[in-house]
């Protein structure tokens, strides 16, 4: 019996979970034009180039580089003042940077000048 | 694949302009390799030539770290530490897992022989006239390396692991050359 009312009462919540879930769903396809939500993009570092070399985000998105070069690197925003994700280790280590401003930010690796990419933020 | 097409296209033009620029600019070592007629070294030579090549550039940037008194060298030679430190690393781990002993041979003797007059030439040197020669150095000696990567070291190799290592390793070099060109430049102004 009392398994039995357990039973019956932990079905309770998981049935007004799938109720809020149906009406959020309802509510989110009504409100289609709101913005959209911020994402996560990332960037591998392979043999000292960014890949993609080049991408375009929404303020607020994500932007995670991943090292899998057996060096380490940095993603640093050209312009003074600007993000830096500080050293990446070698061999698959992340570092993420929030893009709060729009714009376009021409990037280097700090270590090795050489290598460069561009995020553009609108 | 790159070098094997390119060196299929026009072997004897670029083998001699190989060998005439090594001569020109980069260790008598690496140049008399190339010179010879491109002997084929055995797997445990190349990784021998690999390490020692990497190590030297660790010393001399050793030196540098402990000579130069300008921020942009500095940093040049702490990323020549650092880097060639991280390949080395690899290569031994690369080399462990395929069973291969590093081989001294008379090019790895030939680089090391060039890395000790070089260190002592610099370490004689301070100032302005260190930075260059320590720059200049380095911008040649990426030369070579790369040259002798694409003309002897790649083509000789057997196991393609170490071959991809090897051909995996170029784009480090080049941006090391790369680097110490813009360094170069700035020193020139």
């Amino acid at each position: 019996m009392t398994m039995s009312r357990r039973s019956t009462t932990s079905m309770l919540p998981l049935l007004k979970i799938s109720v809020l879930a149906a009406m959020v769903g309802a509510g989110v396809t009504a409100c289609s034009t709101k913005p959209q939500p911020a994402r996560s993009h990332e960037v591998t570092i392979q043999q000292l180039a960014y890949s993609p070399d080049t991408l375009t985000v929404n303020v607020g998105d994500t932007v995670v580089w991943v090292n899998n070069d057996i060096l380490p690197h940095t993603a640093t925003d050209s312009a003074a003042g600007g993000w830096d994700t500080d050293t990446i280790a070698a061999g698959g280590a992340k570092r993420s940077i929030v893009m709060v401003a729009p714009g376009t930010a021409d990037y280097i690796c700090s270590l090795h000048p050489t290598m460069r990419g561009t995020i553009i933020v609108k | 694949m790159m070098f094997r097409s390119r060196s299929a296209a026009v072997p004897s033009t670029l083998r001699a302009l190989s060998v005439a620029l090594a001569v020109a600019v980069i260790p008598s070592a690496l140049a008399a390799q190339q010179a010879k007629a491109q002997p084929k070294l055995t797997d445990a030579e190349v990784a021998s030539v690999a390490v020692t090549a990497n190590a030297i550039d660790v010393d001399v940037g050793k030196i540098a770290l402990s000579h130069t008194k300008n921020a942009e060298v500095r940093k040049f030679a702490e990323s020549m530490v650092r880097d060639h430190s991280a390949v080395i690393t690899a290569a031994a781990a690369l080399a462990k897992k395929l069973n291969v002993v590093p081989a001294d041979n008379a090019t790895s003797q030939s680089l090391k022989a060039d890395a000790t007059k070089v260190e002592k030439s610099l370490t004689g040197l301070s100032g302005a006239a260190f930075d260059k020669a320590y720059i200049d150095r380095e911008v040649a000696y990426h030369e070579a390396v790369i040259n002798a990567l694409d003309t002897v070291l790649v083509p000789s190799t057997s196991n393609a692991e170490l071959k991809k290592f090897l051909v995996d390793a170029r784009p480090a070099f080049i941006a090391h050359l790369e680097h110490a060109k813009m360094v170069q430049k700035s020193l020139a102004k």
